[in-house]
């Protein structure tokens, strides 16, 4: 059996009532497992935020339970509850300086004096602030105020850590080398980690699972590489990465439990053994997705996957977007990483072939 | 700074410096003429002779000074204390305290309350709480009475309602000028404390609660300290017009109950003796300079404990 630390059992937060109810969150159900970082991804609006604020009890649900342990603790106050914040403006208490900060979690614990001078001299070592432990929380950077933060909600040792986007206000930079200190933080502590990003680059970095929400509802829970090289729709498919999305004919499918058959591309003959989903299954049509560095561009059209006209090249550095025009008028972009020997470079108004290979093909839910 | 101001710059500064000082040259000069001027005024007259139909005696005397605190019996010229004096100051200190103390506790849960509704209703609250300003302050003061006296409506109510047998006494007692004077101080606790919690940041709340506080800890660790500038100033802004107050104790304290504001008065009225009313007058200023002292003294010294 899997130990979870946190079960979202059935959990919906509604505002307002009709006619302007806001579904916060909608009948959402996950398990979070012990010791993961985890990560709820989704565009703003999407009921990220909420489920976090549920989970560290600064909102009721609707309806539906929220497990710690296997304890209920849907209606338990947050202070009752182990676990604690990284709040997005950090909330430092202006009044107090940062190894006071530090200290106020467990001195509200009623920790003996010297367990909590210990904690708070442990904290400041592992987030690197022994120097400013004196300094008032308006006297040390952003990047500083964010390693307090941390220090803060991991002193009383909860169960659970909730970050709120604490990254966002940071400019990049610093926020690449937050990122590994998180994730460091995480393994040293071995305390589960709930993070809430809409930056999906930072979720596949750092997180061992992912959940990508979308209007109150979780669409998808996974690792990076299954959220990213198996999305099961459109709009995960979309949120992470570029991607391309072609529709296709269904040809040949294989009867009965078996997910195996075939689909082909417009105005080709050339038909791809494929996965097609289960509500797929009687459809002719359907949606397949490709990632822009799978597909290879070639200079002959014969044989190819699809034909089109180079209308832009993008460079990236260590890559190069190419945007095509295809014949249907349909827009789709290859990558191909840039080398020192230079090799296939096409001209804009070049007529060129697309090259996908059968596994990189993915048919979409919907 | 190691770095030298070019000639330009000190130029721009000193223009600047100027400009601001132009600015407040108005308020400079009425704070010259209408505060300091009479303050002056008072000082001087309290060493000098009084005249035998009030006013001054050019003549410098320390007598006034004398008879704040002691009085000269006039039959056999024995010195003791003046218990009606001293009685006086430290009713008015007292009935002052309270009255801060009495504001706080009402005000404090009003700005908070206030402070916490969405924003396009506070305006309205802060509208009703300045209710009171538009009317003068001797016909609020008369209505308290109004209300308190012997056959004012609360013992009448409670008499015909059978709860009491004879009307309780409230009208020219300490209650009654400390009933009037919360009232009267109560918005200049509210606004200021509303002041520091309108830019309060109710996240520190939700901060304070994720940290294992309950509400009572999050109360005295976290929304009182950080407000403390709007308690120190709604706590000043009571105390010190209370300790001068006049009207209130003149019509709810009657003749009896008086308080310092009350005996200045009679010494430049009935008693005809100028100079001692203004010895009263500057002992009280030295009071308030003395109590603010203390009080800011006081904060500073908790806030180094609690940081």
């Amino acid at each position: 059996m899997v130990d979870d630390t946190i079960r979202i059992e059935g959990v919906g937060k509604y505002f307002g009532a009709e006619p302007n109810l806001v579904k916060a969150l909608d009948n959402v159900s996950v398990n979070i497992r012990r010791n993961e970082f985890f990560t709820l991804l989704g565009p703003s609006g999407c009921g990220k935020t909420t489920l976090l604020r549920l989970i560290a009890g600064f909102e009721s649900p609707s309806f539906g339970t929220i497990l710690l342990d296997n304890k209920d603790i849907t209606t338990l106050p947050p202070y009752q509850r182990s676990v604690n914040t990284v709040f997005q403006s950090y909330a430092l208490f202006p009044h107090l300086t940062v190894a006071q900060n530090i200290s106020f979690g467990l001195e509200m614990l009623n920790k003996p004096k010297h367990e909590i001078n210990q904690t708070v001299d442990e904290m400041l070592a592992l987030v690197h602030m022994e120097e400013l432990k004196d300094r008032r929380t308006n006297q040390i950077s952003g990047g500083q105020q964010q390693r307090v933060a941390l220090a803060r909600a991991l002193a009383p040792k909860p169960d659970v850590l909730l970050l709120d986007e604490p990254l966002s206000a940071l400019d990049y930079k610093l926020r690449r080398g937050m990122q590994i200190e998180l994730k460091r933080l995480q393994l040293e502590t071995g305390i589960t980690f709930i993070f809430v990003t809409h930056d999906q680059e930072e979720a596949l970095t750092m997180s061992d699972r992912i959940a990508v929400m979308n209007e109150g509802h979780i669409l998808q829970v996974g690792s990076p590489d299954e959220i990213y090289n198996d999305p099961q729709e459109r709009f995960v498919a979309d949120f992470i990465g570029e991607s391309n999305f072609v529709e296709v004919d269904i040809v040949g499918k294989a009867s009965g439990a078996s997910s195996s058959g075939s689909i082909r591309f417009a105005n080709s003959k050339k038909s791809y053994p494929v996965k097609i989903p289960a509500n797929k299954k009687n459809d002719k049509k359907a949606l397949v997705f490709i990632r822009p560095e799978h597909a290879r561009l070639d200079g002959k059209t014969r044989g190819a996957t699809l034909t089109g006209t180079l209308a832009n090249k993008l460079f990236f550095g260590t890559d190069t977007n190419y945007h095509i025009d295809l014949d249907d008028g349909s827009q789709f972009v290859v990558r191909a990483q840039n080398t020192l020997e230079g090799g296939f470079s096409p001209a804009v108004g070049d007529k060129l072939g697309i090259f996908v290979d059968e596994n990189a093909l993915k048919v979409l839910k919907d | 700074m190691s770095r030298t101001l070019s000639a330009l710059e000190q130029e721009q500064i000193r223009r600047k410096t100027r400009a601001n000082w132009l600015l407040s040259t108005p308020a400079l000069l009425l704070l010259l003429f209408a505060a300091s001027g009479p303050l002056i005024i008072v000082v001087i007259y309290s060493f000098l002779s009084s005249g035998n139909y009030g006013g001054v005696v050019w003549e410098f005397s320390t007598d006034a000074w004398f008879n704040v605190l002691y009085t000269k019996d006039i039959f056999d010229d024995t010195v003791s204390l003046s218990d009606a004096h001293l009685s006086i100051f430290w009713r008015s200190v007292q009935l002052s305290f309270l009255t801060t103390v009495l504001c706080l506790f009402f005000g404090f849960p009003t700005a908070y309350f206030i402070a916490t509704r969405p924003p396009s209703t506070r305006n309205v609250w802060l509208f009703l709480i300045t209710i009171p300003f538009w009317t003068n302050l001797l016909i609020r003061t008369f209505a308290i009475l109004e209300l308190i006296r012997n056959q004012g409506v609360i013992n009448n109510s409670l008499m015909s309602l059978g709860l009491i047998q004879e009307p309780i006494r409230m009208l020219y007692t300490d209650f009654a000028i400390l009933v009037g004077m919360a009232y009267v101080y109560l918005p200049l606790m509210v606004l200021p404390i509303y002041a520091s919690m309108e830019r309060f940041d109710f996240r520190f709340v939700e901060a304070g609660y994720d940290l294992y506080a309950s509400r009572i800890k999050v109360l005295r660790r976290i929304i009182i300290p950080i407000i403390k500038p709007g308690i120190i100033a709604g706590s000043i802004l009571v105390f010190v017009p209370s300790l001068g107050a006049y009207v209130t104790p003149r019509v709810l304290g009657g003749g009896k109950r008086l308080m310092v504001g009350n005996l200045i008065e009679l010494q430049f009225g009935q008693g005809k003796n100028w100079p001692l009313g203004a010895a009263l007058a500057v002992t009280m200023l030295v009071i308030v300079m003395v109590a603010l002292i203390f009080y800011v003294r006081l904060v500073q010294k908790s806030e180094r404990n609690h940081g």
